[in-house]
Parts: structure tokens; C-alpha cells; sequence
């Protein structure tokens, strides 16, 4: 039974109230994931704080080598984003392979992140770009990388009282290769049963900088370095990628152990790890 | 000839929004019902506490199986609410009546129910074993049907090649996107109930047995239909009863409206079957016998099971001459949520099973697979397995269209050319199908329809009958009979609601009957009209009732134009000269000879035929399957509104879209798993590629204008070619439903030589 | 809690409701306001026949709280024709024969309407995309997808 409902305007506003009410309080952004755990009976809010008028956490902006992304956000406007487009095209992708236009147009950046779902389609790739949250408080801020924000499936390190605010992310380099890739049952509406995401840098076929992530493989998103390492400083050709398909492959067995979806999963994350990156390398669009 | 495009008289209204559906429908004093429902698959009720749940603010009351005046279900039927034993999770075991939605929640919740578990078998398999739990009966079998010809020892002997397969399909549902609901508003007279079934006078008959009161009390309304493919009959009756029973009893309107959740896990299915074929052919192409056996899950209760069945074993071997058939067809009774008619109707398992059988014998004899197909197809004075001279057989016109849309051959060797050491590969697959029309002589029930027309003072039309609009147009296809048989325009004829005080009892809006059946009572009733009409205008002009021709509004003579009158004249003349301005039309189909022990004999009086063919890209890397172009050729007899036509032809194959790859209800223990869209997917628009449908026209000896039913045989080839396209672009075959990301990759390794687990 | 008062505009009339925050927009529009062409399919944001346009965006109806729509632009299917006149989305419906059972053809029309609101000449791809989060069982979306396109011409 919802006692109280607040609609603040200004994010003070919104961090008193939750710093005093008593009971059990939820945020509301774009209610795509609370409304269907409130009727689940998952959850039963005593209170409610609906950031979604809150205009300060709605806007995207650069802010030197970082891209600051309102944690009000939505889909939609991140992917139809003038400076998302420009500068970091993979947000967009990510952003669009979500749900459906409608669930776009309400579910947002902030809500994806905590919520912590090991299957959310946009928050590897913000973990692909170092992205770091920003948390506020009754009584002040914290920045906390997203990938030690989430701490396992459905669970953040989120305190009672925080609101994430804005995702900082870095703008890579110009010539960064970026792949996307989400697999799932239909072509909307789907459950990612595996994404990947995946950031190139190359000077003279020498690999810089690679980031690379398979979602939904793993309880946490989380980019896997030890690919990574052994990718840099290589000369990069196909031989290579078919090695880090295998390693990336390894990684994920490494960190859940045999499962019944393993069967699929497994192969399929070796498959999807060379695809990204031959995409990132070449622009092959055949397996974008 | 018929005005090929009118508008529907239906869709005006649902552009708008302004269509009533059945929770659009609101009631003074209106209570609300939730159903308490056994988490368990089987379990016999000890004890029901309802004392917490009428404590609950608005809880009015809670009924259960004690309250029911007559009966709660036929024997073997499911109950409206269990007397004592549940046999699945979801059977309802008691009704919580409330004055909102919420308050019937809370108090479901609230009520306490014991339960004594017994002991519950899943399997067919393990169902048939003695010693097995018992759901019914003594050997848990629901139905058997049997298909004899020839001697099949006998032609294996002869057979150059013998192969065995099996086969699985799996369970799927039928998701039309309005759930299940029914209002019941309690009268002097009795009791009006208002409910989106196809049925509904099988849904009266249940509502007058659970209440003890006459069928002519039972007044069942039918508001707008949002989609049925066959799950609003029994389960709507259910809904139906349910509401009439909180009705009579609190005196006040119910409303029975389920979430998406309680649907998926409360409602019927189609039925799931294993299939072993065993088929012999000679080099040459020609079959010689073919042995089938098939066991069928009929969930819980026996629903539709024996017709389906029934209808399985006749189309097993599809459409092609086979000397020598023994088909065995058997469905099971186990603790699984009930199977019962779904688009289709039995046929689909077998056309899937049937036509990769046809396609991996063609490319183990290396005949190309449609000329394999014409090799052993069914044509005009062939001999069925059923043993019918088989007549007006289209299949080889629909191959030829098919072949033309599709430029099978050049396509077939392009796609040989095409490199396949990539990701994504490319493949071509067809099926055919056929399919008997309406119940047939081997016994779904007995098959026919009534229809009135009542011409009004002014001329306009009204029109009574049985046909439930579920979205196929099908009273605008009766719209279209009567304005053709009497040369008026259709805005001139008003379909009444299916309302069961006033319009004939005709069976229900199924197996693909509508416009043969119904079609055809309303065709006679138009004549009925027309012959009256005539008598009077032939006075009124000077003439022979013979000579006049009913054409644009008008009766008139045709050798002589002075000669013409209009129609409403003669409707006005009606009236004033005290003749009937009455039509009434009662059609049944020709009943054949049916041997039920052999199963042989004119299993149905007419039949239609199809062919289709997909193309398929694989995404060898994910398992990822697209149905890039799919072309659906289909022999319609007549198409009244091609566009209507096409419309349909879509339909059914995304449906078979879904079927083939990604729809699976999910059932763990007698556990439903996959309770709402979220996790049992249907296609979505970008699931969908090309859809070519394409039109045979043959027209029918019996349908009215020569139509044929269209509904069901859209679904049956779909699965098939998209199975046998895959299998062309692998090298390799999925053999069991549904060929998901996970079947589809195992065999793309397999074929790579990679094993599953390496 | 007491119910809130909403302010908000729907179908072009400002109107002010009492409900209580739990209750969705879909809920509020089909239960409180009598507007029954807004359906209900699954509650979850699955089906898309519960979309409505707000401030020229498809949402699905079923996952809004009534609060948050205060100060918003509603649409919904009843909005569409305008002085009875038919929107030229509805009769392209009816003309391309994109409409069967009906029951998803309320949130179809409401996903294209926004679709052409923010752009006028889609192509094929940018409809089909447009109407991926509405689902129907009855067509196979083919009528629907040419419906919206020659709409939109
Ligand atoms: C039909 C459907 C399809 C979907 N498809 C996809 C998909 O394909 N891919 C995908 O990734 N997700 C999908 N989702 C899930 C969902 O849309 C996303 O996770 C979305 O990002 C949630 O954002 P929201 O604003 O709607 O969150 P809300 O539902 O408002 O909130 C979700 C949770 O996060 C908390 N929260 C929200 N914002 C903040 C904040 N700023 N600070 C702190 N806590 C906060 C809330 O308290 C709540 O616990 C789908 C959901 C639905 C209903
Ligand atoms: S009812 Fe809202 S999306 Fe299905
Ligand atoms: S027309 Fe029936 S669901 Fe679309």
C-alpha cells in the first residue's frame, strides 16, 4: 500500500524526502522495471519518489574527454542523441536494442544500471566505456564505476537515500572501432541471451586499446581483461581474434562453471567475441 | 461478379476504438471473481478454509464446488470447480466473489486450501505404462483413431529404400491478445451471459448444466471477439460458468476477466506428439507403404482430443498416394495443463512430420523435392489413404504457382552456388499440405447450420446467425452471399450480434466450417427470399416468377427493361400483401460412408490443398534463424475479397513463424513456466520478412459461391518448409519443434563437426 | 493514501482526475474515464495494445502511474478522428484491410500515429520498427505495415 507518493521537481527535493521517510520507499524513473515487479508482488512500496519531472537529470553533455549522460535518460533520446551519435555511436546501438520504441521512449540510462539485470542490453556498454556513476546523497556525492556499482544479478551497491545521477563516460579516441551485438529469441521484445560490446583502437595494425564485454554470460557485466591484455601491442589478424574467441570463451566457463544454458552460451560467446571485433577492426557490416 | 473488395462491416468500429469487447462492458452493481487455483498437478481437495478471505473488506463470497447447482463438469471434463480431485496446476478450485478486482485478489489469496498430494505422471509415455498414476479411467487413454489400407508389410517388402523417423512437436498457445473473460448479469427470466466464444451454444449447453436450468434460459451474448484460433470453446464455457454461477447466486452482474497469467495457465492448448513414421519408396520416387504412429498428450482432460486425433490419423501420410497405410493414433490423459482445438485442428503435428518425411526421402533418392512431391501428390480420382476417390484435387496447381512465384529451380541453384564457409547461409524448403473441410463423416460431431434473414418495410436486411466474428471476416462474408444472390448492396444488410435467443443454433465457428457451412444456410435463406421476392414481383410486373433477375437493387425482367422494379418496392409490397418476407437456410454437409474400425471410407465430402515455400538465413554462429521470404500458395476455391484472403494467408503463417521457432509453452512438473508474453514469444513485426500469399481459385461444388474455409489450412505448411529450408541450408535436420537458437546451433556444429560439448 | 489530483490533457481537453498513485494509466483510462479502446493485453509492456501517445511519444499505458502523466499531452485511440472525420491512419486501416479481430488495432494505430508525428515519411523499416512493440496474432502484420505506409503517403 503506497502511503506517499512524491513528484519533486529539483533532486534536493528528492534526496530529503528520501532521507527522512520511514518506510520502504522505491525511486520511480521510467517505471518499466518497478511497475512490473510491483505487480508481481515483488515489491510493495510504502513510498514512492518519482524523479521523472526532475529536468536537472534529463540532459547530456560533453564535458572534455567525457560524455555526461543524465541518469534520466531515456533510450530513445540517448540513441537519437546529436553528440551520442558523433562521438560515441555504440551508445546509440546499445540503447536501441532495447525492448521495444515504447519501452525506449520510458525506460531510462539510470534505471538499467540499477536495476542490475545480468541481461540489460545497455549497461555493458557502459561498462565498455569506463562509465562511472554518479551518486548523490542528502549530504553529498560519490563516483563509483558502474562495474563495481553492480554487485551481482539485480543487485548494486546503491545505499538507501542514493540516486544515481549521471553516468560519466569516456569519449574514446577518434578511430575507435565500436561493435554492438545483442543476441535474443525475436528481434524486439526479446531477453538478450547473450550481448557483447567491443572497443578497437589500432595505429598501424598494432592494437592500442581494445575493450571488450559479453553481457548476459556472466552475473555481472564486467570487461574481460585478460582477453583484453592479451590482445594489446599484437599485430592484429584473424588468427588473433580466433584465439581471443577461445579466451573469451574460457573466461566465461572460468566465472560460472558448467550450466544447463552452457551448452549454447559457450560457443556462442566465442562466435560473438571474433564478430565484434572483426566488426570493430573492419566495419563489417554483414555482423553488425 | 462479386464487388471483390468491400469493407468489412466489422472494422469501422474497431478503428475507432469504439468496438465493444467484453471487458469493455460495465454493469450496475457489478462484482468481481477471482478463481483460487491448485498450485499442484494433482491433488485431492481436503478441506477449503474461506473464513480468512470473507473477512477481507468487499469479499462478498466464496463458492466452491458445493454451491453449484448442477453439474461441474461431464464426466471427464474439466470441472468448473474441482468437486475433489485437481488433475492439473490450474485447475480452479474455488471462486472468490468481491465488489472490486482487488478486493476478489486479496481474498483469493486469502483462501486456504488443503491438499492431499497424489502421485502425478507428465509423460505419455509413462502415462500408458501399467502401475501408472491414474488421471481418468482405467489406462489413462483419451482417445485412439486407426488408419488402415493395403499391407504395409507388403509394400516395405517392395521398397527400395525404407526409412524411420520421429518426430516432436511441441505445446504452443493459442495467444489471441484479448484474454479470457465473460460477465454474467442475473434476469427475471434467467440468465444473461456475455462472453467472446466461437462457440456459444456449446458454451450455453455448459452454463445450462452447471446451473440446472433449461438451455432457453441460458441467453449468451457475444460481444466483439478480440481473436480465438480455437481456445474460446470450453474454456470460454468455463469463464462462462463461473460468472453465471456467482451471478445466480449473489443475484448481482459478475465479471470473470483474467490476467494474462491466469490465461496462459488455466487455458487449453495444442496438443504435443511424438510421431514414429516408418515409409517405404522405390527408386523411382513412388511410395509404398507407410506405417505411422503417433502419441498425442491430452493434458488433463478430454477436451476436443478424440477429433483431433481422429483428424491426425486421417491426414498422416498428407497429400500423396500411399498404396499401403497403417497409422495408430493414440492421446494420453496426463497431469498436463489440457490440450484441445487450436488453428489447425490436428493437422499441423502431422504436415510437419509428414513433409520433412517427403523432403529427406527426396534427397535420399537425390529427386529434386518438388518434383518429388508431384510424383506421389493426390490428384483428381487418386485413392486416399483413407480410401476416397479423391476429387477436384488442386495440389498440382498450387505446385505450379509455387514453383512460378518462388523460380524453384533457378532459385534452388543459386543457392547450391552460394559460399557457405561464412556465418550465414542461405536455404530453400516447401511443404504441402491438405486438409478435409468441416467435421467430416469420421465424426467431429454432427455438422450443420441454420440462418435467417428478415427483409424489413424499408428493404434493408437483417441477418441472423450463428457465425462468430473472430476477426476473419466472416460475417462479411455472409454480408457478400446475400448481396449477391439478391443483387442488393451490402450496406443494405445488418448483421445481428450472435445472440443465442435469436439466431439458429449452428455448431460452433471452427474447423475452418464458417463459410462452408454457415456460408451455405445463408446461402439458402437468400434463395429462400429470393423465391418469395419473385412471386410477388412477378404479379406486381405481369411476369413469370422465372424470367426475373435480381441485379443492382433491382428485380427486372431482362427481355423486357419496362419490366423492373425496385427491391424495397417489393419489400414494402411484402408487407401490405401480408407475404413472408422471411428467409430461413439449414445446410449440412454430405455425409460419406465411414468404417471407424479400419478408419476408411469418405473421411470428409471436400478438401483443400496448399503449397509453400520459405527461404531461410541461418546465422551458423548463433543459431539464429529469419524467414527471409515465405510464399503461400493456397487453393481458396473462391476468393470473395482476395485482399481478406491474403489477410488470413499472413496470419497463419506468422503463426507458423512462431510455431517453428520460437513459441514453446513451458511445462516443468505440470508446472506452466512460460506464464506471459515476456516468455512466450510471438513474432513481433520485425520477425516477419516478405510474405507472399498467393491464390489457387478452384472453385468449390459445395461452398456458397464456391469459397472454401481458409482459417485453418493457413497454419498447417508453415513449420514444415520453414524445417526443410533450414535442413537445405545446414545439410543437416532439426527433427523437433521448436528449431530454436539452441536446437539450431547444436546442428549447425554438428554438420561444422564440432560436438555440442566440446 | 488518499487519491491525488491529476491535472493533464487528453485528446485535446484538460481534464483533472482523482486516483489513487498505484493505479496505471491504463487502469485510470479504461476504468475511471469509460475509454475502453485503450486495451489490455498482458500488464507488462509486452503486448503494446495498451499504447497510448504522450506528448507525441508511444507509451505503453500499463506502465505509467496516473502521477506521472500530470501536466502531459494524452492521446488515446478515441482522440484520433478529429469532428468525426476519420484520421487518415484509421482509414487507411480499414482500406488496406489491416484490421481482423481488432483488438490490437487501438495500439497499432497509436504507435503509427507517433511514428508519423515525428516523421512524416518513414520507410518500411522505420515503420516495421515502429510497430515491434506491438504485437498481433491475426495478421501477420503485412496489411498493417502497408496501412501505415500508404497512410503516410
Ligand atoms: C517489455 C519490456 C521490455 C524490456 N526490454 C529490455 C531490453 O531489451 N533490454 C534491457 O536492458 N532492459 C529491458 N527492459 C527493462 C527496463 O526497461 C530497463 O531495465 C530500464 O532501463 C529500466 O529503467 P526505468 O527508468 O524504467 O526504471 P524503473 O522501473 O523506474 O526503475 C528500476 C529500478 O531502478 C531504480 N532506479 C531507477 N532510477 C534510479 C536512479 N536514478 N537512481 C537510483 N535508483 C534508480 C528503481 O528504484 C527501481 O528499483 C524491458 C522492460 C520491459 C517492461
Ligand atoms: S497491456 Fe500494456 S503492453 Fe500489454
Ligand atoms: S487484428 Fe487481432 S491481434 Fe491484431
Amino acid at each position: 500500500m503506497i502511503k506517499e507518493y512524491y513528484q519533486p521537481l529539483k533532486l534536493a527535493e528528492a534526496l530529503t524526502f528520501l532521507s527522512v521517510f520511514p518506510g520502504p520507499v522505491h525511486i520511480l524513473a521510467g517505471g518499466t522495471d518497478l511497475l512490473v515487479n510491483m505487480r508481481k508482488g515483488q515489491i510493495k512500496p510504502e513510498g514512492i519518489v518519482d524523479l521523472s519531472k526532475i529536468e536537472e537529470l534529463k540532459t547530456i553533455s560533453q564535458e572534455g574527454d567525457n560524455l555526461s549522460i543524465g541518469a534520466l535518460v531515456t533510450f530513445s533520446e540517448l540513441a537519437a542523441h546529436p553528440l551520442v551519435q558523433e562521438l560515441i555511436s555504440v551508445l546509440a546501438c546499445g540503447a536501441k536494442a532495447v525492448g521495444s520504441p515504447q519501452i525506449r521512449n520510458r525506460g531510462t540510462v539510470g534505471g538499467n544500471i540499477a536495476n542490475a539485470s545480468p541481461a540489460a542490453d545497455l549497461v555493458p556498454v557502459l561498462v565498455a566505456l569506463d562509465g562511472v556513476a554518479v551518486i548523490a546523497k542528502q549530504n553529498g556525492l560519490r563516483k563509483v564505476p558502474v562495474a563495481e556499482l553492480i554487485v551481482g544479478p539485480y543487485k548494486t551497491s546503491l545505499e538507501p537515500g542514493e540516486i544515481i545521477i549521471r553516468i560519466e563516460v569516456n569519449v574514446p579516441p577518434k578511430g575507435t572501432g565500436m561493435a554492438y551485438k545483442k543476441v535474443g529469441r525475436r528481434n524486439a521484445l526479446a531477453i538478450s541471451r547473450l550481448n557483447g560490446v567491443c572497443l578497437l583502437k589500432l595505429e598501424d595494425e598494432i592494437i592500442k586499446d581494445v575493450s571488450l564485454i559479453i553481457g548476459s554470460a556472466t552475473p555481472t557485466p564486467h570487461r574481460f581483461t585478460d582477453v583484453e591484455e592479451y590482445l594489446v601491442g599484437k599485430n592484429i589478424s584473424q588468427e588473433l581474434l580466433e584465439e581471443a574467441g577461445v579466451m573469451a570463451r574460457e573466461h566465461v566457463l572460468a566465472v560460472t562453471g558448467k550450466r544447463p544454458s552452457s551448452n549454447y552460451k559457450l560457443p556462442v560467446v566465442e562466435r560473438l567475441t571474433v564478430r565484434l571485433l572483426q566488426v570493430a577492426w573492419k566495419g563489417d557490416k554483414a555482423y553488425a | 461478379m462479386a464487388d471483390s473488395s468491400i469493407t468489412r462491416v466489422d472494422v469501422l468500429a474497431k478503428a475507432l476504438g469504439k468496438a465493444k469487447y467484453t471487458d469493455d462492458l460495465k454493469f450496475d452493481n457489478m462484482l468481481y471473481l477471482k478463481v483460487v487455483r491448485c498450485p499442484h498437478p494433482h491433488a485431492r481437495v481436503i478441506g477449503i478454509n474461506k473464513e480468512k478471505a470473507l473477512a477481507i473488506e468487499g469479499v462478498v463470497a466464496v463458492l466452491t464446488a458445493t454451491d453449484i447447482p448442477g453439474l461441474p463438469c461431464q464426466p471427464k471434463e474439466r470441472p468448473i470447480l474441482v468437486p475433489e480431485i485437481a488433475r492439473y496446476a490450474g485447475d480452479g478450485v474455488a471462486l472468490v466473489v468481491a465488489e472490486s478486482p482487488k478486493a476478489a485478489l486479496e481474498g483469493a489469496e486469502a483462501v486456504r486450501v488443503e491438499y492431499e498430494l497424489l502421485e502425478a505422471v507428465f509423460d505419455p509415455e509413462e502415462a500408458l505404462k501399467t502401475g501408472a498414476p491414474l488421471v481418468h479411467g482405467d489406462n489413462n487413454v483419451a482417445a485412439q483413431s486407426k488408419v488402415c489400407k493395403g499391407d504395409v508389410e507388403a509394400g516395405f517388402k517392395e521398397a527400395d529404400l525404407i526409412l524411420e523417423r520421429e518426430y516432436n512437436t511441441h505445446r504452443v498457445e493459442h495467444a489471441p491478445i484479448e484474454p479470457e473473460v465473460a460477465i454474467a448479469v442475473p434476469t427475471f427470466e434467467g440468465i444473461t451471459v456475455y462472453c467472446p466464444t466461437n462457440s456459444p451454444f456449446q458454451v450455453r449447453q455448459i452454463v445450462a448444466e452447471t446451473m440446472a436450468m433449461p438451455q432457453s434460459q441460458i441467453r449468451l451474448f457475444q460481444p466483439t471477439i478480440g481473436g480465438s484460433f480455437g481456445s474460446k470453446c470450453y474454456d470460454a464455457g468455463v469463464l462462462a460458468s463461473r460468472a453465471a454461477l456467482a451471478a445466480k447466486l449473489t443475484g448481482r452482474p459478475c465479471k470473470i476477466v483474467y490476467t494474462r497469467e491466469e490465461s496462459i495457465v488455466e487455458s487449453t492448448k495444442r496438443h504435443p506428439y511424438k510421431m514414429k513414421y516408418k515409409v517405404g519408396v522405390k527408386k523411382n520416387g513412388k511410395l509404398t507403404a507407410m506405417e505411422v504412429k503417433i502419441i498425442g498428450d491430452s493434458g488433463a482432460y478430454k477436451s476436443k482430443t478424440p477429433f483431433v486425433i481422429s483428424r491426425s490419423s486421417i491426414e498422416a501420410t498428407g497429400p500423396y498416394v500411399v498404396p499401403n497405410v497403417h497409422t495408430e493414433a493414440i492421446c494420453v490423459y496426463t497431469n498436463n495443463v489440457t490440450s484441445c482445438a487450436m488453428r489447425g485442428f490436428g493437422s499441423p503435428q502431422v504436415a510437419y512430420a509428414s513433409e520433412l518425411l517427403m523432403d529427406e526421402l527426396a534427397e535420399k533418392l537425390g529427386i529434386d523435392p518438388l518434383k518429388f512431391r508431384r510424383i506421389n501428390g493426390l490428384k483428381d480420382n487418386s485413392l486416399s489413404a483413407t480410401g476416397q476417390v479423391m476429387q477436384n484435387v488442386t495440389l498440382d496447381e498450387c505446385l505450379d504457382k509455387l514453383e512460378q512465384e518462388i523460380k524453384w529451380s533457378s532459385r534452388k541453384a543459386e543457392l547450391k552456388q552460394q559460399d557457405k564457409t561464412g556465418s550465414i547461409v542461405k536455404g530453400l524448403g516447401l511443404a504441402c499440405m491438405y486438409r478435409g473441410e468441416s467435421f467430416g463423416s469420421a465424426g467431429q460431431g454432427s455438422d450443420y447450420a441454420g440462418a435467417t434473414l428478415q427483409v424489413q418495410r424499408d428493404g434493408s436486411i437483417t441477418l441472423y446467425s450463428a457465425m462468430s466474428e473472430v476477426g476473419q471476416g466472416g460475417h462479411t462474408m455472409l454480408v457478400r452471399v446475400v448481396s449477391e444472390v439478391l443483387g442488393i448492396k451490402p450496406s443494405r444488410i445488418f448483421v445481428s450480434p450472435v445472440d443465442t435467443c435469436y439466431v439458429p443454433d449452428s455448431g460452433p465457428t471452427v474447423a475452418t466450417r464458417g463459410t462452408y457451412v454457415i456460408g451455405n444456410a445463408i446461402r439458402l435463406a437468400a434463395e429462400e427470399v429470393k423465391a418469395k421476392f419473385a412471386e410477388v414481383a412477378a404479379e406486381e410486373l405481369g411476369v413469370r416468377p422465372e424470367e426475373l433477375v435480381f441485379k443492382d437493387e433491382r428485380i427486372y425482367c431482362p427481355g423486357d427493361p419496362s419490366k423492373s422494379i425496385s427491391f424495397s418496392r417489393i419489400a414494402a409490397q411484402c408487407y401490405l400483401k401480408s407475404k413472408s418476407p422471411y428467409g430461413y437456410g439449414w445446410w449440412s454437409p454430405p455425409v460419406g460412408s465411414w468404417d471407424r474400425e479400419k478408419g476408411q471410407g469418405e473421411a470428409y465430402s471436400s478438401y483443400v490443398y496448399g503449397a509453400c515455400a520459405a527461404e531461410v538465413e541461418l546465422d551458423l554462429d548463433l543459431g539464429k534463424v529469419e524467414v527471409m521470404k515465405f510464399v503461400a500458395v493456397h487453393d481458396v476455391g473462391k476468393a470473395l475479397d482476395k485482399e481478406e484472403v491474403k489477410g488470413q494467408i499472413a496470419g497463419g503463417v506468422s503463426m507458423g513463424i512462431g510455431y517453428a521457432l520460437m513459441e514453446d509453452l513451458v511445462v516443468r512438473q505440470g508446472v506452466v513456466k512460460t506464464v506471459n508474453f515476456d516468455e512466450y514469444l510471438l513474432p513481433t513485426s520485425l520477425d516477419i520478412h516478405e510474405i507472399i500469399p498467393v491464390i489457387v481459385e478452384q472453385p468449390s461444388s459445395y461452398g456458397p459461391l464456391g469459397a472454401k474455409g481458409l482459417g485453418e489450412p493457413v497454419m498447417s505448411a508453415v513449420a514444415p518448409a520453414i524445417l526443410n529450408a533450414i535442413a537445405d541450408a545446414l545439410g543437416t535436420r532439426v527433427y523437433d519443434l521448436p528449431a530454436n537458437l539452441e536446437a539450431v546451433l547444436d546442428k549447425a556444429r554438428a554438420a561444422k563437426g564440432r560436438c555440442c560439448n566440446d | 493514501m488518499p487519491e491525488l489530483k491529476i491535472c493533464f490533457n487528453l485528446n485535446g481537453r484538460e481534464v483533472t482526475v482523482m486516483a489513487p498513485p498505484d493505479m496505471t494509466l491504463l487502469e485510470l483510462l479504461r476504468e475511471k474515464l469509460d475509454l475502453t479502446g485503450t486495451k489490455k493485453g498482458c500488464e507488462i509492456g509486452e503486448c503494446g495494445a495498451c499504447t497510448v501517445i504522450i506528448n507525441k511519444k508511444a507509451v505503453n499505458s500499463c506502465m505509467v502511474l496516473v502521477p506521472q502523466v500530470e501536466g502531459t499531452e494524452v492521446i488515446t485511440v478515441e482522440g484520433l478522428s478529429q469532428n468525426g472525420e476519420l484520421d487518415s491512419l484509421q482509414q487507411s486501416f480499414i482500406k488496406n484491410h489491416a484490421i481482423q479481430c481488432g483488438f490490437c488495432t487501438p495500439g497499432m494505430l497509436m504507435s503509427a500515429k507517433a511514428l508519423l508525428m515525428n516523421n512524416p515519411n518513414p520507410t518500411k523499416e522505420e515503420i516495421k520498427e515502429a510497430i515491434s512493440g506491438n504485437l498481433c496474432r491475426c495478421t501477420g502484420y503485412i496489411q498493417i505495415i502497408k496501412a501505415i505506409a500508404s497512410a503516410s503517403k
